[in-house]
């Protein structure tokens, strides 16, 4: 391993940007120490190696300077302020179907204990798409709280066209609460894909159009304009 | 006229003198931006925006600056958004997967030996695959130190940071380079 206290001093050495007293001392150092000759030469070849073959750069083109436009709110906003007030309004109606549990008190939904990634995504959806798959959960959830909606006194509840013994009805409640938490996981995701969706396809516009400006604006005036 | 008269020139209204800042520097800082960023699309979209900032914030340039560190800097800073913003969305943006190899054709008198010139576009592809594969912050000190041919003290400046600072990315970059240039079968390195 080369010696620590001169690594400070190698890339102003390379680069000959070093106090020439540290140069002398680190000229005398090198002459008896192999490694650190030896790490300084493997920098040096790495530089030449760079200095010879540069990275290739395209032909420099005219810059034309345009004065900044007024800027709308992003369309990406929108769409995900208004996916983000379906996911409130979608939360708050389960929230208040979740009625008294067996032992009479407030049940909430349990929080999602998944943390997302960008690879759960499977794919992005539409606006329509997702409208579609909200709505569906929220009658196929209301549906079945009304099914359930019995009072919790009773030894046996009405459940569907059967009477079934409270333990039962509990066990149900529960699979439901787990299939509403699952859901509402599911509903997110597709809330989450509906917003990049929108954003993406935004973004790609813009960058489209600003492509076509320039390409536009080059072709009719090579001179630099400001307009 | 010196940059720093220009700017002035340009605070007090007069804005062709942004022109002639342009003419002096955008082939320059098309080059920087365009080592700094894989895609061409956005390094003309952030020299143009770097131009646009120099126009619109020409009022903040204090007296006694250095005008090419002020440029270098407003750059950097776009050339930083724009691949925080490639780097959110880049498991959606299929092309970001893909290894960007630029042909670019050279301006250069044509090479003797065809063997050569293979060689020489096979290595230039991997320095550009290694300068990628390495930490920004030490990729933008090599690139302003190698290719811009800027003093430590200027990059300390452009970046806001300690020449120590400055230095020890150098080291680092130059180690990281060394190592994927060897893994890619670079030889003489």
């Amino acid at each position: 391993m080369a010696c620590k206290q001169w690594k400070d001093e190698w890339i102003g050495y390379l680069y000959d940007e070093i106090d020439p007293q540290e140069k002398t001392l680190l000229n005398q150092h090198l002459e008896s120490c192999a490694v650190c000759r030896e790490t300084l030469d493997s920098l040096s070849s790495t530089r030449d190696l760079l200095q010879q073959s540069p990275p290739p750069v395209p032909a420099t083109p005219r810059v034309v300077v345009l004065r900044p436009t007024q800027r709308l709110r992003p369309a990406w906003a929108f769409a995900a302020g208004l996916a983000a007030a379906a996911a409130v309004f979608v939360i708050g109606l389960m929230a208040g179907q979740i009625g008294s549990g067996a032992d009479g008190q407030a049940t909430p939904i349990a929080g999602s204990s998944q943390e997302f990634s960008l690879a759960d995504f499977d794919g992005l959806v539409t606006r329509e798409e997702l409208d579609r798959a909200l709505a569906d959960t929220r009658t196929d959830y209301t549906q079945r709280f009304d099914q359930l909606n019995q009072p919790t006194a009773q030894p046996q509840v009405q459940y569907a066209d059967n009477l079934v013994t409270r333990e039962v009805f509990d066990d149900g409640l529960l699979t439901l609460r787990q299939q509403m938490n699952a859901g509402l996981e599911r509903d997110y995701v597709l809330i989450l894909q509906q917003m990049v969706a929108a954003e993406v396809r935004t973004q790609n516009r813009i960058d489209s159009n600003r492509r076509a400006l320039q390409a536009v604006t080059y072709a009719s005036n090579p001179a630099i304009v400001e307009h | 006229m010196s940059d720093e008269e220009l700017i002035s020139a340009l605070q007090m209204g007069d804005n062709d003198s942004l022109g002639i800042l342009v003419a002096r520097w955008e082939a320059r800082l098309h080059r920087f931006v365009s080592r700094m960023l894989p895609r061409e699309e956005d390094a003309r979209d952030v020299c143009q925006e770097t131009f646009l900032r120099i126009l619109k914030k020409a009022g903040r340039f204090r007296a006694g600056s250095n005008f090419s560190t002020w440029m270098y800097q407003i750059a950097l800073n776009l050339c930083r958004d724009n691949q925080r913003r490639r780097r959110r969305w880049s498991f959606l943006l299929a092309e970001n997967h893909e290894v960007t190899e630029r042909t670019v054709s050279r301006k250069q008198e044509p090479v003797p030996d065809p063997s050569t010139a293979v060689e020489r576009t096979q290595i230039e592809q991997a320095v550009v695959k290694a300068l990628g594969e390495i930490p920004p912050l030490q990729r933008e000190v090599l690139i302003l130190k190698e290719y811009e041919g800027l003093k430590f003290r200027e990059i300390s400046a452009i970046l806001g940071c300690a020449e120590s600072t400055v230095k020890s990315r150098m080291y680092g970059g130059l180690k990281g380079l060394r190592k994927s240039l060897i893994n890619e079968g670079i030889t003489g390195v």
